[in-house]
């Protein structure tokens, strides 16, 4: 007896159709994986099912008896709980009025539950997880990792049957993820049906019962876990096969670029210098020296922020103006702007990188977020910089841009750019660092050359507490 | 998109039958009220000519919403600013005695117009200084520079720059040699109604600024800061210069207001010259959604509106001019709200 039915649902937005003429069921107590590019569907599907997306034609069943969600407390009534990709927080509240704020209802709008109640219930939930988080902090205090994990503890307080996770990994440390995947299978024992989002295949392998491929809004196949392999899942996504070769490391004796005394590190011409690391332990600090240290010594540089939506998308700007904004000086001529030249290279860089669609005239943020960090990557690389700091440059991105982003970022770093990578994703930073520095509780470690240390070092590196381990690493404060 | 755009058309129409309904329980005819409304601008060409001085008043006042808001700025300071730059424009009118001739007028006319719009300027970067420096909301500080400023001008033009030969709060008349706008060809079109050439200044600047905006960088800083100012500093866009740029220049628009009234209309400062030139320009600019060629044709609607609310106290039985308030307030109330009402309704879907 399938506990979820989607029958024939379609979404279409004007004449954009997102999600077309799906019929998928979803068993109870399966973990049921669904999978495909960016802008396949998988999010808008999984939206309809929350009450936060409206459906254009179909029904969806849930115990067999009709269910259409109005909004997202029909969702919640139901005991649908869904954990967003991007953070639904007040920011200028602590974490723990977040809890309170979403453990009532609207129907009781005028009392509030206890905080302390909330609290001890967060606490278990915490315990049971092993996660630590600081229930008093404001929200706009916690590093994204942080804010993640509210996220997820939010939507767990109320005990869903049904728990929606849309790429919940994504900010997410290795270590995290497998604790996170380890509780969703200890979810699924308790008799809870997950449906889970992502794009990271091994996870995928790992956890999920069933698994469903969309591509371009419409279902390709249904498998199960067990009989599917990643290669197959690659495959099925984007429709051919993807071969990952490592990078050739070359032997860094290249010129200076610039030195971080702070950090004692320093970095050369034509490397990628990547840095692992837990997303809030120094990063941002980082980033702002950095750019510090740009800025003082007149490097030309491109910048892929570590935050799309809040540092790089301007609302209701197109692709032209952002174009514009960032290579000013290429484009003012006698003062003014030259718009037939904009829209001339803004086309060139959709058509590299692969853009959809490829409307220049569209506003970025009406973009689906793998084609917007595309475009991002392709601009910033645009005018060659002297050095590129590219911070998680593939972040929320289909196996295919991936690849193409990486490829460019190697390309570029070999004509002789300096590329600095900051990344969670530590495959990531392994796979494409010429040599690489661990953060760890706003320390600096390293830094390594490729190959230097084996992933359990590094992973201890990036959570250990433990100083014998750290010490002999260590290399600056940030 | 398309919600968007007729938003603030929907709440005007809506405003408008509200009011004319409104009217019918004071006894007077909905139809008749609506017909004085909207026809009596044209009665003749001096009420045509009041209507396009109205017009030129609301234009700056529009603009002086409009260009703040594109760098995310809700700006309702420009009534204040208009008032002290009445006032510096009369003082200064009535302090420089030039001599009898051209070039030395149209110096002291150069050094009138600029240092009252440097007043302006200077009067709206008060709310710039707060916020750069003390994170101070906007409106807020414009709310209370509203205030301050309006009674540091009662208060000079009662104890030290009151005119002696009358007994209304007013400053003296300008020397007469800046009235010269008094016998101007427009002044003279529309049978010496308050219109003068500063029309054609409105209209100019618009242009100007459509142009700015379209077509050069710092338009495109200020739009990109007003819609994300993290991502734009992130861009090395400086925040201190967009604020004090964007406000400043909307209390050079609000300071061309005083300069309409003193050197085009009265020759003098009148307390209570303005109808709230500045809060009727934030229904200007919503109508327009901000667009500055726009603002020509909301300006002259809300500027019509003007005119036929304001006759109302004449045309009808029991109309006063109060309630004629109370009818504009409803019209501004309605174009304001169906702009956040269709924006939400817009953003759920």
């Amino acid at each position: 007896m399938s506990l979820i039915e989607f029958r024939n649902i379609t979404r279409q937005i004007g004449t954009c159709v997102a999600c077309s003429d799906v019929s998928l069921l979803i068993e109870k107590g399966h973990i049921h994986a669904i999978i495909g590019e960016n802008g396949a569907g998988k999010s808008t599907l999984v939206k309809m099912l929350g009450g936060l997306a409206e459906i254009t034609s179909g029904d969806i069943f849930l115990d067999s008896k009709k269910y259409r969600p109005r909004s997202a407390q029909d969702a919640f009534q139901n005991k649908i709980a869904f954990v967003h990709q991007h953070f639904v927080l007040a920011e200028q509240m602590t974490a723990l009025d977040n809890l309170v704020l979403s453990s009532n209802s609207d129907k009781s709008a005028l009392t509030l539950k206890n905080s302390g109640e909330v609290l001890k219930l967060a606490e278990i939930q915490l315990k049971k997880f092993n996660w630590k988080l600081n229930l008093n902090k404001r929200v706009d205090l916690l590093s994204v990792g942080e804010q993640q994990r509210l996220e997820i503890l939010k939507a767990l307080m109320p005990n869903p049957d049904i728990i929606i996770l849309d790429e919940p990994t994504a900010v997410l440390s290795p270590q995290e993820s497998d604790e996170l995947l380890e509780f969703i299978l200890q979810l699924k024992l308790h008799g809870k049906t997950i449906i889970l989002i992502t794009h990271k295949l091994g996870e995928v392998k790992k956890v999920a019962d069933r698994i469903s491929v969309l591509r371009q809004g419409k279902l390709i196949e249904t498998r199960d876990g067990a009989e599917v392999s990643i290669e197959e899942m690659a495959e099925l996504m984007i429709g051919r096969r993807v071969v990952r070769e490592s990078a050739q490391s070359i032997e860094a004796e290249a010129e200076l670029l610039l030195n971080l005394a702070r950090v004692n590190l320093k970095i050369h011409k034509g490397e990628i210098l990547g840095v692992a690391g837990i997303e809030g332990n120094g990063q941002s600090e980082l980033i702002q020296l950095l750019l510090k240290n740009f800025k003082k010594l007149g490097l030309h540089y491109g910048d892929i922020t570590e935050d799309r939506l809040k540092l790089s998308v301007f609302g209701d700007a197109d692709l032209i103006e952002h174009m514009l904004l960032k290579h000013k000086s290429i484009f003012i001529q006698n003062g003014l702007i030259n718009k037939a030249k904009l829209k001339i290279e803004t086309d060139q860089i959709l058509k590299e990188w692969d853009v959809r669609p490829p409307e220049a005239h569209k506003p970025l943020s009406e973009f689906s977020g793998g084609n917007q960090q595309k475009f991002m990557v392709g601009r910033e690389l645009y005018d060659k910089p002297q050095v590129l700091l590219a911070a998680h440059p593939t972040r929320g991105v289909d196996l295919g841009a991936q690849e193409n982003i990486h490829k460019a970022l190697m390309r570029y770093s070999r004509e002789g750019h300096t590329v600095v990578l900051i990344s969670s994703d530590l495959d990531e930073v392994l796979f494409l660092s010429d040599r690489f520095i661990v953060l760890n509780k706003h320390r600096a470690y390293g830094p390594f050359r490729k190959n230097e240390l084996n992933e359990q070092r590094i992973g201890l590196l990036m959570a250990s507490d433990n100083q014998a381990d750290l010490k002999p690493y260590w290399v600056g404060d940030l | 998109m398309n919600a968007k755009l007729i938003s603030p058309w929907v709440g005007l129409v809506f405003g408008l039958v509200l009011s004319c309904g409104l009217s019918f329980f004071f006894g007077e005819s909905p139809v008749q009220v609506f017909k004085i409304l909207t026809t009596s601008f044209f009665n003749s060409k001096f009420d045509l000519g009041l209507t396009l001085f109205y017009t030129t008043c609301l234009i700056f006042s529009g603009l002086a919403f409009a260009l703040p808001m594109k760098a995310g700025l809700f700006h309702i300071g420009s009534e204040g600013q208009l008032i002290i730059s009445a006032l510096t424009a009369a003082y200064l009118g009535t302090a420089i005695a030039p001599f009898q001739h051209a070039a030395s007028v149209a110096i002291s006319v150069f050094v009138i117009v600029a240092l009252t719009l440097l007043i302006g300027a200077l009067s709206a970067s008060v709310i710039a200084l707060f916020k750069v420096y003390k994170q101070a909301h906007e409106v807020v500080v414009a709310i209370m520079m509203n205030f301050i400023l309006a009674a540091l001008a009662t208060w000079a033009t009662v104890n030290k720059l009151q005119s002696p030969t009358s007994q209304n709060p007013e400053t003296a008349l300008i020397g007469e040699s800046f009235q010269f706008l008094k016998n101007d060809f427009l002044k003279t079109y529309f049978e010496n109604s308050p219109v003068s050439v500063f029309l054609f200044v409105a209209l100019l600047c618009c242009v100007l600024l459509y142009f700015i905006e379209n077509r050069t960088l710092i338009g495109a800083q200020v739009r990109a800061f007003g819609q994300n100012p993290h991502a734009a500093e992130r861009l090395g866009i400086s925040p201190k210069k967009i604020l004090f740029l964007s406000l400043s220049l909307a209390g050079v628009f609000s300071a061309f207001i005083g300069l309409t009234e003193v050197l085009g209309n009265t020759f003098q400062y009148k307390i209570g010259f303005s109808p709230q030139y500045g809060f009727l320009g934030i229904a200007v600019s919503l109508l327009a959604q901000q667009n500055f060629i726009g603002i020509i044709g909301s300006a002259f609607l809300m500027a019509c509106l003007h005119k036929g609310a304001s006759d109302l106290d004449l045309e009808t039985e029991h109309m006063t001019r109060d309630f004629s308030r109370v009818l504009q307030a409803i019209i501004i109330f309605s174009v304001a709200a169906s702009y956040y009402i269709f924006n939400r309704k817009r953003d759920k879907s």
